[in-house]
C-alpha cells in the first residue's frame, strides 16, 4: 500500500544526482544499500567547510582552529543524540563500519582472545564482519564459529542458545542484512548473549539509513555504521562502545592526537574517544555526517520507513510477476532490498542489461560469499531502495525486467 | 531504439546470445589431463577449462563455468577457433584475440573472423574483465 503521507517529490528536490540522466534515460539509482545519495544539505556543508572553515583540530589557538574543533566535537554529540548513547566520549569516528569492526577485533585479539575461546557471528554477515575475526581467531587460536541461517533467509534462533556459550568471548552479528534485507531480532539475541555474560557488537551499516538506532534500547556492548549509507560522505563511520568496554581496549592506532605525553622512555594516551583517533582526522567527512544527521532529523522518518517498505511490496509483488525471477530472502521483518535471480541470466546481464534503461542495481556476491554458497549460488542481482525512491521506479524496474526476459529468451 | 540500447543489442549480439545458450566444448573432457581454473574475486565467477594434454602438446580442451553471457560466450568462441585449428599456433591466436578485446589497434591489420563479436565489448569497460577471463586462465606458458 502506497504511503501517500510521504512527499517524494519535495525530497527528490534535495538530492541532486536524482535529476540527472543516464545514457539518455532518467537515472533510476536502486543501490542504495551499496551507498546511498547525498542531499544538498550535505554537499554545500563540505564547500563550505573546504571553502570558508578548514583548520585542523584539537591543537590550534587561532579562531579557526577552534571554530572547528567545536563543530567537529558537535557532531560527535549529535551522532550520540542520534544512538540513544548518554555519553558522546563513546563515539569514535572511523574510516567506516569496516574499520570500526576492525579496531574491535583487533583490541580484541590483544586483551581477550585465546586458544580455546570462541568468536560468535552468523552465516550472513558482510564480508567487514568475518574477515577481521578470522584474523582474530588466526592471531589468537581462537575459534570461529556461526550462526546457521535458514532458507527464508532468517538466523536459526534454535539453534543459537548452544552456540552461545562459557567459551564465547563475543558476538558479532548484523542488524540488518545487505543481501537479503533480513532484519534480525538483535534485542532479542543481545539479551541471550548478555544473560550469559557474553558482550555483543551490532553491525548496524543497513539500519541505520532506514531508521534511527537506539542502543541503549538494543542493550549492545559496540554499534557501528558507515556514514556514507547514511547519505553522509566516505571515509567516515563510527563506532560507539560502552565506556567500560572502550576503557578496557587498547588503541588502535598510535600516532598523534592520541596521547597524553610522549618519551622515548614511554608515552601515555589520552582517554575516551582521543584514545582511538590518532592523526588528524577525516574533519570533512565528520562536517558532512553531521549535515547528513541533521538533514534526517528534518524528516518524518516513521513515514519515509513506512514509504521504503510499501516500495519493498510493490517491488516484490511486480518482480514476482516476471517469468523465471526468484526472489531471496523472505524472512517476516525485511528493509527495502530485494534481492533476486532470472533463471538463464546472470546477474551481470541483468545490471548490464538494466543500466541501458538508466537503472542502475547490484549484481555480484554483494561481500556475503558464505551467504550466497549457502543458496547456492555465486552471485546475485538486488535492487535496494532509499526514502526518495518512487512506485514510478519500481513500475521501471519490473518493466525492464519483463523486456529482459523476452531479450535472453 | 536508443543510442545506449544500441550499443546493448551490440554487445548482445545473436553471435554472444548463441554462444551463450549453446556454448561449444561445454562440459568435462571425459580423459582430460590437466585443469585450468579462473576466478574473477570481484563478482564470484568462476571457469575450468579441462585439456587433454599429450607430449606437451593440447589435443582437446573443454570447460565449465558459472559465469555471465559475456564471459561463457568469450571462453565458448576461443575454444571453437582454437580446436578448429588443433590448437596450432595457439600462442598467437591467443594474443590476437586478447588484442582484439582490448582495442590494439597494432593487431588490427589481420583480424581473426572467428573472434570479430568480442569487440563489442570494448565499449562497455566494466565488463572487460567477464571476456577476459576465459584468456586469462587460458594463457598460453
Amino acid at each position: 500500500m502506497l504511503d501517500t503521507r510521504f512527499d517524494t517529490e519535495n525530497i527528490r528536490a534535495d538530492f541532486p544526482i536524482l535529476h540527472r540522466e543516464v545514457g539518455g534515460r532518467p537515472l533510476t539509482y536502486l543501490d542504495n544499500a551499496a551507498t546511498a545519495q547525498k542531499p544538498k544539505a550535505v554537499i554545500e556543508a563540505l564547500e563550505r567547510y573546504y571553502a570558508f572553515e578548514n583548520a585542523n583540530i584539537h591543537r590550534g589557538v587561532h579562531y579557526l582552529s577552534e571554530h572547528l574543533t567545536d563543530a567537529y566535537e558537535g557532531v560527535r554529540q549529535k551522532v550520540a543524540d542520534h544512538l540513544g548513547a548518554k555519553d558522546a566520549a563513546e563515539v569514535i569516528f572511523t574510516r567506516g563500519a569496516t574499520e570500526s569492526i576492525n579496531l574491535i577485533a583487533e583490541g580484541f585479539t590483544k586483551t581477550c582472545l585465546g586458544p580455546g575461546d570462541e568468536i560468535l557471528i552468523t552465516h550472513m554477515e558482510h564480508h567487514a564482519n568475518i574477515v577481521p575475526w578470522q584474523m582474530a581467531a588466526e592471531r589468537t587460536g581462537a575459534e570461529l564459529k556461526v550462526v546457521p541461517v535458514l532458507p527464508d533467509g532468517s538466523l536459526d534462533m534454535e539453534a543459537l542458545p548452544t552456540l552461545l556459550n562459557e567459551r564465547t568471548r563475543i558476538f558479532a552479528f548484523v542488524h540488518t542484512s545487505n543481501t537479503l534485507g533480513t532484519i534480525n531480532p538483535a534485542k532479542e539475541m543481545i539479551a541471550m548473549a548478555h544473560a550469559k555474560g557474553i558482550p555483543v557488537l551490532l553491525d548496524g551499516a543497513q539500519l541505520v539509513p532506514h531508521a534511527a538506532a537506539d542502543v541503549a534500547d538494543l542493550g549492545c556492548d559496540f554499534f557501528v555504521f558507515s556514514g556514507h549509507k547514511l547519505f553522509g560522505p566516505t571515509g567516515i563511520g563510527v563506532l560507539w562502545g560502552k565506556r567500560e568496554w572502550l576503557e578496557r581496549l587498547p588503541p588502535y592506532q598510535g600516532g598523534g592526537d592520541m596521547i597524553e605525553v610522549v618519551d622515548f622512555e614511554g608515552t601515555t594516551y589520552k582517554g575516551l574517544p582521543g584514545k582511538f583517533e590518532a592523526g588528524t582526522p577525516h574533519i570533512a567527512g565528520v562536517i558532512g555526517l553531521g549535515a547528513a544527521i541533521d538533514y534526517l532529523n528534518g524528516l518524518d522518518r516513521a513515514a519515509a520507513l513506512a514509504h521504503e517498505q510499501s516500495l519493498l511490496e510493490a517491488a516484490t509483488a511486480a518482480l514476482a510477476e516476471v517469468p523465471g525471477l526468484q526472489i531471496f530472502g523472505s524472512a517476516p521483518q525485511k528493509a527495502s532490498v530485494l534481492s533476486f535471480l532470472v533463471e538463464g541470466v546472470h546477474p551481470h546481464d541483468i545490471g548490464t542489461f538494466l543500466n541501458a534503461d538508466g537503472i542502475a542495481i547490484r549484481a555480484g556476491h554483494h561481500c556475503t560469499q558464505p551467504l550466497l554458497k549457502y543458496f547456492g549460488h555465486a552471485a546475485t542481482a538486488r535492487a535496494s531502495f532509499a526514502f526518495y525512491n518512487t512506485l514510478e521506479e519500481v513500475e521501471r524496474l519490473s518493466a525492464a525486467l519483463h523486456k529482459l526476459r523476452r531479450f535472453f529468451d | 531504439m536508443n543510442d545506449e540500447h544500441a550499443v546493448l543489442h551490440e554487445l548482445y549480439q545473436a553471435t554472444i546470445l548463441e554462444h551463450n545458450k549453446t556454448p561449444r566444448h561445454y562440459g568435462i573432457l571425459p580423459d582430460y589431463t590437466e585443469v585450468k581454473e579462473g576466478y574473477n574475486p570481484l563478482c564470484g565467477d568462476k571457469i575450468t577449462f579441462y585439456l587433454k594434454r599429450s607430449e606437451g602438446k593440447i589435443e582437446a580442451a573443454s570447460f565449465e563455468c558459472a559465469a555471465c553471457a559475456i564471459c561463457k560466450a568469450s571462453a565458448s568462441i576461443l575454444l571453437e577457433k582454437a580446436m578448429q585449428d588443433e590448437f596450432r599456433n595457439f600462442e598467437v591466436l591467443h594474443a590476437k584475440g586478447l588484442a582484439h578485446l582490448e582495442g590494439d589497434s597494432g593487431q588490427a591489420d589481420h583480424p581473426i573472423d572467428a573472434f570479430a563479436a568480442l569487440g563489442a565489448i570494448r565499449a562497455f569497460p566494466s565488463r572487460l574483465n567477464c571476456a577476459r577471463l576465459p584468456w586469462d586462465t587460458l594463457k598460453p606458458q
